[in-house]
């Protein structure tokens, strides 16, 4: 069973974000980690592997410093890891993501490919479903538990009912949520072992791609403006009359903020 | 100067933090309610090589080098304090000694189970009556048949209750100076005294360790080590002097830990209709503590290097280990000022780092040995 899991580099969860002039997100300014929900894809796919056998493969669209993240995946266990990179990436959008992945993806083995569901940067959840069109494979999205075997994907999407169960034939994309087990941290032997594992760089020449469909210049979607949400909170005191008075006074309260 | 680390360092120095703050400092209260640290922590730390991060690759560990071992150690100190003295005390004493001094047939026989966690290893080297580094021991060791017989008793030794294995500072007869034996736990004439009661450290297990006719085969002895008029005892100085470091990095990172709990207090606290941290008293107690963490740090971070380098001056490392050590029960003093009267509460974890920080200037070396050792590094004569 080879595996591949799509990874993407994001600014730590917990740091402070800024943009840059053209509306992209300032990479520079925070620490850069493997994007949490990927995390949960990984350990997804170590355990498959474990299981199964196989080869586990991290390819990541990103920055030039990404390798420093990919060997993060590669230290929780990962057998190795490429890194699609070039300058004309810059400002692409989830479409131009998925592009790239589906021509890097060609150039790779593979029985599955399994996603984080979100980024906790963009969250735009839509790179896999992109992928799986361009690449004309089934798609499994939002699941938090699969089985693989038969030649089938089997994978288990928490629903408002309970849970859906949805099958695919393999080679899939699936996309994984959060998981019930959580992603192992690397051992530290790992990680000293990490860097003397396979890392390929590959430009968008290497996978084939078209420069003129990714980067700034040719994504569908533009930021066109950023605000902070305000945090002004205003109280406002109403002193409870006899029951009629309050309860129109609470319906109409909500009825003006569209809430009833 | 370059203050950047290799990614290997960093990564590991990250995987330490976010293993002590995601798994760590949740079972923080269960740690010195239990008076012991649970068995499957110790494993799990074991599992993730936290044990090898001193030694060398062939060693059983992780090759990472001695800097890098002390800032993962100053991410471990901002935990509860047990489980870095308990880690230390296992890899960075006992573990340590082995690999300086044991020959490569006894390193390969003791050191993986050590650097692997799978089993905790104490140092025996203070009785009542010594100097911490040593100095008049009264445990012996005599000559019998193809190995040594010893006999006596090492006071507070850290993991006593829990080790597998004990290393042992010994004299040898007339002029041979000081023996360093290792000593399994199952070997006979090794007695472990009841687990003590401590002001802190409730998490790692302090007891006395009896020695009475313990027989230990001449490959028990370790012979190694930088040599000199009494070579056991300069084997003794040399772990205690990287050991301090050691000390110091758990210090400093306990240090930022209770300033961090002191800001998010001041910052959180209101009186008077404004948060406390607004208040210059209050503010003045951040920026000392802040200030001193600072240069615990700093003192820590050069005294690492200067041993990794192979420096000879030992002066960083004195200082280090003297400062970071007090530093941190100054700033805990002041963490607890600054939390009043809730600070004295065992609802939170104040207090215990109070209580702990006072051992951080007896652990190793205490202030009253590192000050004459510093002052003659600076040329003042010996006593």
């Amino acid at each position: 069973m080879n595996i591949v899991v799509c990874m993407k580099q994001v600014p730590d969860t917990t740091a402070e974000k800024r943009l840059l002039g053209d509306g992209t997100l300032d990479r520079a300014s925070v620490p850069a980690v493997v994007n949490p929900w990927d995390e949960y894809a990984i350990e997804t796919a170590l355990r498959i592997r474990e299981a199964q056998g196989g080869e586990l493969t991290l390819l990541c669209m990103g920055p030039e410093n990404a390798p420093e993240t990919i060997r993060r995946g590669l230290a929780m266990g990962a057998d190795k890891g490429v890194l699609v990179t070039d300058p004309a990436l810059h400002g692409s959008d989830m479409w131009a993501t998925g592009y790239v992945l589906a021509q890097a993806l060609k150039k790779l083995p593979f029985d599955l490919v399994l996603f984080g569901s979100q980024s906790t940067d963009a969250g735009g959840g839509l790179v896999y479903g992109i992928v799986a069109e361009l690449l004309d494979l089934p798609q499994i999205s939002w699941v938090n538990q699969i089985e693989v075997g038969g030649g089938k994907v089997r994978g288990q999407r928490l629903s408002d009912a309970g849970f859906d169960v949805v099958e695919a034939a393999l080679p899939a994309v699936v996309s994984i949520t959060q998981t019930p087990y959580e992603p192992r941290y690397p051992t530290l032997p790992n990680i000293m072992k990490a860097k003397k594992k396979e890392l390929l760089t590959w430009s968008l020449a290497d996978v084939g791609a078209d420069a003129g469909k990714v980067g700034l210049a040719a994504a569908h979607t533009a930021v066109g403006g950023t605000e902070k949400p305000s945090s002004e909170r205003t109280v406002a005191v109403y002193v409870a009359e006899d029951p009629e008075t309050t309860a129109k006074y609470i319906a109409d309260f909500l009825a003006a903020r569209k809430l009833i | 100067m370059n203050f950047t680390q290799s990614s290997d360092v960093e990564m590991v120095v990250q995987t330490v933090r976010d293993y002590v703050e995601k798994t760590l400092l949740p079972q923080e209260m269960a740690v010195e309610h239990a008076g012991q640290i649970p068995a499957a922590l110790i494993r799990e730390m074991g599992d993730l090589g936290f044990f090898g991060l001193p030694f060398d690759e062939a060693d059983g560990g992780i090759g990472l080098g001695f800097t890098g071992y002390t800032l993962a150690m100053e991410q471990l100190g901002r935990a509860n304090a047990a489980y870095g003295v308990l880690l230390s005390a296992s890899s960075g004493l006992a573990g340590a000694t082995l690999a300086l001094a044991g020959s490569p047939e006894q390193r390969a026989r003791w050191l993986p189970a050590l650097a692997a966690g799978e089993m905790l290893g104490a140092f025996g080297l203070v009785e009542e009556g010594t100097a911490s580094d040593g100095r008049g021991l009264r445990t012996r060791a005599v000559p019998d048949g193809d190995g040594y017989r010893l006999n006596g008793a090492k006071s507070w030794v850290l993991n006593g209750p829990d080790a597998g294995l004990y290393v042992i500072f010994a004299r040898l007869p007339g002029d041979e100076g000081t023996g360093v034996f290792v000593v399994p736990a199952a070997t006979p004439g090794l007695e472990r005294g009841a687990r003590q009661q401590e002001l802190g450290l409730h998490g790692v297990g302090i007891c006395e360790i009896r020695l009475t006719d313990c027989r230990v085969p001449a490959e028990g002895r370790l012979t190694g080590g930088p040599g000199g008029d009494d070579p056991g005892l300069a084997v003794a100085d040399a772990v205690l002097t990287r050991y301090g470091v050691t000390v110091g990095a758990l210090a400093a990172g306990g240090a930022s830990s209770l300033l961090d709990a002191a800001l998010a207090f001041a910052l959180q606290r209101k009186q008077f209709g404004q948060p406390v941290g607004a208040f210059g008293a209050v503010q003045n107690m951040l920026a000392d503590s802040a200030v001193e963490v600072y240069a615990a740090q700093q003192a820590v971070y050069r005294a690492a290097w200067e041993i990794e380098a192979g420096h000879t001056d030992l002066r960083p490392a004195y200082q280090a280990k003297l400062y970071a050590g007090e530093a941190l029960y100054r700033v805990a003093d002041r963490a607890m000022q600054v939390h009043g009267g809730m600070g004295f509460m065992k609802e939170l974890w104040i207090e215990r780092g109070y209580r702990d920080a006072r051992t951080f200037r007896l652990l190793g070396l205490t202030g009253e040995e590192l000050r004459p050792r510093i002052a003659q590094a600076l040329g003042c004569p010996t006593q």
